[in-house]
């Protein structure tokens, strides 16, 4: 089990049968009876970015499995609900009234299970875990705060009246550096500019629906 | 020193007992208004001693897929900005704005403005 409490290196299979730990995962969701919905709720978990070690570990003392099989019906449950996860809202028909939806029926999921798998693909829990997929996903650096200050230079070792203004700024970022620099009046002019021009981009980009990928 | 200014002290020059010409006088006008702006920022820039953003670039990108999510499509702005000191190594900061950050800049960048605005209608 991972550090999340989670392991992601077992692929369900799309038939009954035994998995890496010897138990179909319908099979072995069978077998933790009870705990089977403790078990998908410290997935859910793990999917919203929480550490589940201790989860795991409580459920591992209450159920009659192996820690083999225990690993591999969590990680099933867990990569079937990343899959599930993966795909647009729009691109699923929320058929959960039948043991079909998804092709749970082929991995023996009982009913109930399917529909607490439901609950986390098309409920409210849903925009937690994209929105914890989103933060941990692979970027830049962003912008999370500006401090600025306007200097006017009245005279320097140079220039005996130069009253000149200046923009110092300081960019906190989200990897917990910050940056100062000094932005002369025409280069600010010349970033305003840019980021002005960037917006109208991003609106313009939104507005073609050429560039929307459709289902 | 404006035009009006130079002319004043060139004139005062060539009137002076080993002074300038006229020709010569002619020439430091013609200098000075061709390269007085460049002067003064430089000897500005010899006073700036943090560093000073040099340039930017910029491009907008649209997401459209990641490891586990299928469809994103948003658009997503990145920018390079570059930092450095007179006569040093530059350094290069890359950015990454979703239009939210963009807009949020946008305000700061407007605040700024008016700052310096309502500074040079008061000088």
């Amino acid at each position: 089990v991972g550090a999340s409490g989670v392991g992601i290196g077992v692929q369900v299979a799309h038939q009954a049968g035994p998995s890496a730990g010897g138990v179909g995962l319908g099979r072995g969701v069978l077998d933790m009876g009870c705990e089977a919905q403790r078990g998908g709720l410290v997935v859910v978990s793990a999917l919203e970015g929480k550490d589940c070690k201790e989860s795991v570990r409580a459920i591992a003392e209450s159920v009659d499995l192996s820690e083999e099989q225990l690993t591999s019906l969590i990680s099933g449950m867990y990569t079937l609900l990343r899959e599930a996860l993966r795909l647009p809202l729009l691109t699923f028909k929320q058929e959960v009234s039948t043991r079909s939806a998804w092709c749970l029926d082929k991995l023996r999921i009982p009913e109930e299970l399917i529909m607490d798998f439901a609950s986390v693909v098309f409920g409210n829990r849903r925009p937690v875990v994209e929105a914890t997929t989103t933060k941990q996903g692979n970027k830049l650096p962003s912008v999370n705060d500006i401090k600025w200050r306007v200097d006017v230079a009245i005279s320097t070792s140079s220039l005996a009246r130069a009253l000149q203004p200046s923009i110092l700024m300081l960019l906190k970022l989200s990897d917990g550096t910050a940056h100062r620099f000094e932005v002369p009046v025409v280069k600010f002019q010349e970033l305003r500019y840019n980021v002005a021009l960037i917006l109208k981009e991003m609106n313009d980009l939104e507005k073609r629906s050429i560039l929307k990928i459709q289902d | 020193m404006d035009l009006n200014q130079l002319e004043a002290f060139l004139t005062a020059q060539t009137k002076k007992q080993g002074g300038i010409t006229a020709d010569q006088a002619a020439v430091i006008a013609k200098f000075w208004k061709n390269h007085r702006t460049k002067i003064r920022e430089s000897l500005i820039n010899q006073s700036r001693w943090d560093n000073t953003l040099k340039n930017m670039n910029w491009r907008v990108d649209l997401k459209s897929q990641s490891r586990h999510v299928d469809q994103i499509n948003t658009p997503v702005a990145i920018v390079e900005m570059e930092l450095g000191k007179n006569g040093q190594e530059s350094e290069f900061l890359c950015l990454e704005f979703d239009e939210a950050k963009v807009t949020q800049m946008l305000k700061k960048l407007s605040e700024i403005e008016e700052s310096i605005t309502a500074l040079t209608q008061t000088t």
